[in-house]
C-alpha cells in the first residue's frame, strides 16, 4: 500500500511541472480551410489553466512547403489562440518557441504537426534541428490505436537520450524512453489527441499529435 | 481499490512545485532575489513594486540575471513585491523598508517541493484511512 502511494505521489512531483502546448481546431483540415491554432499550459491537460505572457513568447511560426511565416496571437482567458489557413496540402509544422527577455536560450519548445486530410506526410520533414526536438519517425498520420509509434528525441538534430512522457487527452500516462541508437516505441491505447514531454537541461518540449481508432 | 488509485494518481498531481519560484528579500537593501525551486536563479522574470498603502505599481522590471531585483524606495513601510515569469510561475513577497516595529520579513512563496510531498502522503495517508475505516464500519 505505502509502495503504491510513493510511486503514485513519486511520479507526477517529479514530472508534472506544468506544460505549454498547441492544440488546433482541426488536425486534418481541408485545404485552405482556416483554422484556430491554441497556445494552452498546466498541469492537467487537456484542460488549459493558463496562457504564456507576450514577453516570453519568442516565435510562433507555420511552416510548410510554403515556407515559414510568423503567426500572431491573442490571449483569450486562459489561453493564446491564433488563426492559421492551410495554404497547401502538404504538412504544417506549427512551432512555439518560449524564451525569457535577454536569455540566451529558450525555456521551451512546443510543437503541433497537422496533415490536411488526403494528405500523407514526411517524417524527414518534421525537424527544424534547432534546440529539443520530439521527433516521430513514423508519419504522424499513420498513428493508431495498437500500432507502435517510434519515436526519437532529439537535441540540436542529435538523438539523445531521454524520458518521454505521453498523456492522453482521454485520460491515461505512458513512459518511454528513447535512446541515441534505438527510438521510443509507444503504442497508444486510446484514440483523440496526445501529449508528448521531454525535459532535458532544463528545457521542455512538447508535440501534440492525433491518434486515429 | 483501482478507483481510489486512479482518483489519487490525478489528485497527486495538484501538489506539483516541480519548477515553482521561491523569492526572499536581500539582506540590508531593499529588494529581493527569486529562484526556481530547482535553485536556478529566475533570471529576466518580471517583477511588480508596490508602495506602503497603496496598490498601483511603484515600478516594474525585470530580474537580473542572478534573479536579482533592487529599487530605491521613496518612502517607509511594507513594500509588496510580486514576481512572475510569464510562464505560469509567480510568487509574492514583502520587504520592510525603514523603522517597521515588526516586519513580516517571511517571504510569502509556493509550497517548498520537500513540504508539497509530505502533505501530498498526508493527504493520501488520510483518505487510505478513512476509506478503511468506512469498510470496517461497514462490516
Amino acid at each position: 500500500m505505502v509502495l503504491v502511494a510513493a510511486t503514485i505521489l513519486g511520479g507526477p512531483v517529479g514530472s508534472h511541472a506544468h506544460e505549454f502546448w498547441l492544440d488546433a481546431s482541426e488536425y486534418r483540415p481541408d485545404t485552405a480551410a482556416e483554422i484556430t491554432i491554441y497556445l494552452r499550459g498546466g498541469h492537467y491537460f487537456p484542460a488549459s489553466a493558463l496562457a504564456p505572457a507576450d514577453r516570453v513568447i519568442h516565435r510562433l511560426t507555420a511552416t510548410s512547403s510554403a515556407g515559414t511565416r510568423d503567426l500572431s496571437s491573442t490571449t483569450e482567458k486562459r489561453e493564446r489562440r491564433a488563426s492559421l489557413v492551410i495554404s497547401d496540402p502538404g504538412l504544417h509544422r506549427i512551432d512555439l518557441v518560449l524564451q525569457r527577455p535577454q536569455l540566451e536560450k529558450p525555456d521551451a519548445w512546443a510543437r503541433l504537426l497537422l496533415v490536411p486530410s488526403g494528405s500523407t506526410s514526411d517524417p524527414a520533414q518534421y525537424a527544424s534541428g534547432k534546440g529539443l526536438e520530439i521527433l516521430p519517425l513514423m508519419p504522424i498520420e499513420t498513428a493508431r490505436v495498437g500500432h507502435s509509434l517510434l519515436i526519437n528525441v532529439i537535441r540540436d538534430g542529435i538523438a539523445v537520450k531521454a524520458r518521454i512522457q505521453i498523456v492522453a487527452a482521454g485520460g491515461g500516462v505512458a513512459w518511454v524512453d528513447s535512446m541515441p541508437e534505438q527510438p521510443a516505441a509507444f503504442t497508444p491505447r486510446k484514440p483523440g489527441r496526445h501529449l508528448a514531454t521531454v525535459t532535458d537541461g532544463g528545457q521542455t518540449a512538447t508535440l501534440m499529435f492525433d491518434v486515429q481508432p | 481499490m483501482s478507483g481510489i488509485i486512479f482518483f489519487l494518481f490525478f489528485f497527486s498531481t495538484g501538489v506539483a512545485f516541480a519548477h515553482s519560484i521561491e523569492v526572499q528579500p536581500i539582506e540590508g537593501d531593499p529588494g529581493i532575489v527569486a529562484r526556481y525551486a530547482d535553485g536556478a536563479p529566475a533570471a529576466f522574470v518580471g517583477v511588480n513594486i508596490i508602495a506602503p498603502d497603496s496598490d498601483r505599481v511603484f515600478q516594474e522590471g525585470l530580474t537580473d540575471r542572478e534573479g536579482r531585483f533592487v529599487f530605491l524606495p521613496s518612502t517607509h513601510g511594507i513594500w509588496r513585491i510580486h514576481v512572475d515569469d510569464g510562464m505560469g510561475h509567480t510568487a509574492h513577497t514583502e520587504v520592510p523598508v525603514g523603522t517597521i516595529s515588526s516586519p513580516s520579513t517571511q517571504p510569502v512563496t509556493h509550497l517548498p517541493r520537500g513540504w508539497a510531498l509530505v502533505t501530498g502522503i498526508s493527504v493520501i495517508w488520510a483518505l487510505f484511512s478513512t476509506c478503511g475505516w468506512w469498510r470496517a464500519r461497514r462490516k
